[in-house]
């Protein structure tokens, strides 16, 4: 599943990241790496973007970028 | 050049770099005591700022940087800051590292030793991670980076000594590039990039950017580039990106082990404030709110000190009065230059206000919090929650709000922000609708304010989604945005920016609107007799403004405030000269003159036409070219005509 799919109150491990070339330089320089867990810290009026704790920071998101990241539900 | 400079330069130069947030530029405050902004979001120096600080007789000279991520990508930021590296190398760097969030601070860090540059490292923000009850040894973490570590605070000066006396000690400092082992097949890229003739830090750049984060290479190193980046994607799903960082959290992770007590994953960061200004349902009330008190508290509580003011100055135009003989002298000093000056001066309390509600929105973190919320409202006409910043720093003053839409990467959001500025009502104004909305409007004065505000926001919402279905996508937009933590603002900080803000608004009284005031006194008073050529010009362009009912007087007031829009509070009170040379008359005078829907379009005239003699030339500057800038003006004529009539004609039938 991908990181949009994450529920409120469910955690997850990043899995991969794809996309283009250029996003997925930007998240590896933020910090968004495989392994770490995330969840969903906040959801707008319309529920997009979010904003999902990764690792130990808040990132805000649209859908369109989250869409790239592909997480695993974590019990 | 080095025999020229005797033993002990004269002066060292010292870069501030560090990740966006880390609290770099409070230290750089500190460290020099240099007035300018810091805001808790990131991306507010664009330009870097520079100061100076003498310690034990060696001057020291600091640059600080824009707060960066890494070294290897491809945004503006990282462009300034990568190419000051390489152009004019800093004697020494001071690498500032937000303590709780060290793995992602250091990563930076790593780039840079792996540069081999001189550093010493701030670790800063020490306080809100002992807080969480965690703790980092300073002493192993600066033997595991194999350079000096010190401890600092943003907020509170004591940490300075040390941290000078270690800058100090440190230049010179004599250094080995970090050399972190990669994946195997990465280190193969690395090997054939450096036989190609490249130096090893300049191999994994070349990788991890992809081969954007380097320039002035050879055709055929370039070649061997892309030919080792190609190999790299046939073997690997991973982006060599993901690899390097792969490496470089590695080595971050074996120092933490033995530095930081204990290594959590999940931050602290639910805030019981963010369960309110991130709620679903409250965020965008709760955001609206704020705004609205932030313009009633503007006009409330500012209105008791502008009353000191107002009195301050009546009493000196009366003494200069009585004391001065009769004389056309006398009549420039109290009519032009006191009654002029005075009329904007009395406003500066609520110049502080807006400037100080402002930095409060930026320093506590809400700001970035106010992206995210406005940031789907925001993608409709074109833009994204970036844009908020420059957008709510329009409120202060268009001129730095329009340079700091550089952070927006894309061209066509970046032009739009530019253009919808100055719809953003700035301080300058302010003075006019307190003025006015005070006369017309008494009892429901911060409410004209926010009406006036939210007015504004609207035309340019309106504006900027014509211009995005006009100007042609360039790529795809993304908006990726790290949240700052709540962070108490720094009182010394909020000072200093305060400060700084009022001094500026004294020295545009001081320069442009004194002149300004003594132009338009000058033109009211000559000729003698006859008709003034003010009353001439004033009647002359009147026929143009009357279908809002608005007078000659009126009509000279808007034209002054081409040049800043100050000086169209002070040329009311000069054409409207009464007896008694205060506020009270100048109210009485206008609010006899103008009917209240004339006085409610003379303030919608003035939120929405052209900008000012600065914010123009900045638009200029900032776009490349007159062609934005005169549609600037362009756009701000027609609708300020057409809104202020439609305004007048409405507010006609109601009020």
């Amino acid at each position: 599943m991908t990181l949009i799919e994450l529920k409120a109150r469910q955690q997850a491990r990043v899995k991969a990241i794809a996309g283009p070339e250029a996003l997925r330089q930007r998240l590896v320089a933020l910090g968004v790496l495989k392994g770490l867990l995330v969840s969903v810290a906040a959801t707008s009026l319309l529920g997009n973007p979010r904003i999902y704790c990764i690792g130990k920071q808040q990132i805000c998101l649209r859908s369109k970028e989250a869409g790239h990241i592909e997480v695993e539900l974590q019990s | 050049m080095s025999d020229s400079i005797p033993p002990g330069k004269p002066s060292y130069s010292i870069a501030l770099i560090g990740n966006p947030n880390c609290g770099k530029t409070s230290l750089f405050n500190q460290l020099t005591g240099a007035r300018q902004r810091t805001g808790n979001m990131a991306g507010v120096t664009v330009t870097s700022r520079e100061g100076h600080k003498v310690w034990c007789g060696v001057d020291f000279h600091f640059i600080d940087l824009p707060g960066i991520y890494s070294l290897a990508n491809s945004r503006v930021e990282e462009r300034v800051a990568r190419d000051y590296l390489l152009d004019t190398p800093p004697d020494l760097i001071l690498n500032v590292v937000d303590a709780n969030n060290l793995a992602r601070n250091l990563a930076l860090t790593s780039q840079l030793l792996e540069q081999g540059l001189p550093l010493v490292i701030a670790l800063n923000m020490l306080d809100e991670l002992e807080r969480q009850g965690d703790s980092v040894d300073l002493t192993e973490l600066s033997i595991g980076l194999t350079k000096p570590v010190v401890g600092s605070d943003g907020r509170n000066n004591t940490h300075i000594a040390e941290l000078m006396d270690m800058l100090l000690e440190s230049i010179d400092q004599q250094c080995e590039p970090l050399l972190i082992t990669y994946e195997s097949h990465l280190e193969q890229a690395i090997d054939a990039l450096e036989q190609a003739g490249l130096s090893r830090w300049q191999s994994v750049r070349w990788l991890e950017s992809a081969g954007e984060g380097l320039s002035l290479l050879e055709d055929d190193q370039v070649q061997m580039g892309l030919r080792a980046l190609g190999l790299l994607a046939s073997r690997h799903d991973d982006s060599p990106a993901e690899m390097v960082a792969e490496g470089r959290y590695g080595y971050i992770h074996g120092l933490l082990h033995k530095s930081s007590s204990e290594h959590r994953d999940q931050s602290a960061a639910d805030h019981w404030l963010d369960k309110i200004a991130l709620n679903r349902w409250l965020g965008i009330p709760v955001f609206i709110l704020l705004l609205w008190a932030m313009f009633e508290a503007t006009f409330t509580l500012g209105s008791y000190p502008a009353d000191w003011i107002d009195a301050g100055v009546s009493w000196v135009g009366q003494q200069v009065g009585a004391f001065m003989p009769e004389s056309l002298l006398k009549n420039l000093l109290v009519e032009g230059l006191i009654a002029g000056v005075g009329g904007v001066l009395v406003f500066l309390p609520n110049v502080i206000l807006l400037f100080f509600f402002i930095a409060l929105l930026e320093q506590s973190g809400y700001m970035a919090r106010a992206a995210f919320l406005t940031d789907n409202l925001m993608s409709k006409v074109g833009l994204h929650g970036k844009a908020f910043v420059p957008l709510v720093m329009g409120f202060g003053c268009n001129v730095p709000a329009i340079m700091s839409a550089r952070t927006i990467e894309e061209p066509r959001a970046r032009l739009i922000t530019i253009l919808i500025n100055p719809f953003m009502s700035c301080s300058a104004r302010l003075p006019v609708y307190v003025l006015l909305a005070g006369i017309f409007f008494a009892d429901h004065a911060g409410t004209v304010l926010f009406g006036l505000y939210m007015l504004g926001i609207l035309v340019a919402f309106v504006i900027a989604s014509l211009l995005a279905r006009t100007i042609s996508e360039q790529h795809d937009e993304t908006f990726i945005m790290e949240l700052p933590p709540w962070r108490f603002p720094s009182p010394r900080s909020m000072m200093l920016h305060v400060w700084d803000k009022a001094g500026d608004f004294l020295r545009k009284i001081g320069g442009v609107i004194l002149v300004g005031s003594i132009l338009i006194w000058l033109l009211q008073s000559f000729p003698q007799q006859g008709t003034p050529w003010l009353e001439q010009l004033g009647h002359f362009v009147a026929p143009l403004f009357a279908p809002m009912g608005f007078g000659w007087q009126e009509t000279v007031a808007l034209l002054s405030g081409f040049i800043a829009k100050e000086v169209i509070a002070a040329s009311l009170v000069v054409v409207y000269q009464t007896d008694m040379n205060d506020m009270a008359g100048l109210q009485a005078a206008l609010g006899s003159a103008l009917a209240p829907a004339s006085g409610l379009a003379l303030m919608v005239f003035t939120l929405l036409y052209m900008p000012c003699l600065a914010t123009i030339a900045t638009i200029r500057r900032e776009t490349g070219s007159w062609r934005w800038a005169g549609l600037s003006i362009l756009m701000g004529l027609v609708l300020a005509w057409v809104g202020s009539w439609l305004v007048y004609t409405l507010a006609s039938l109601w009020i």
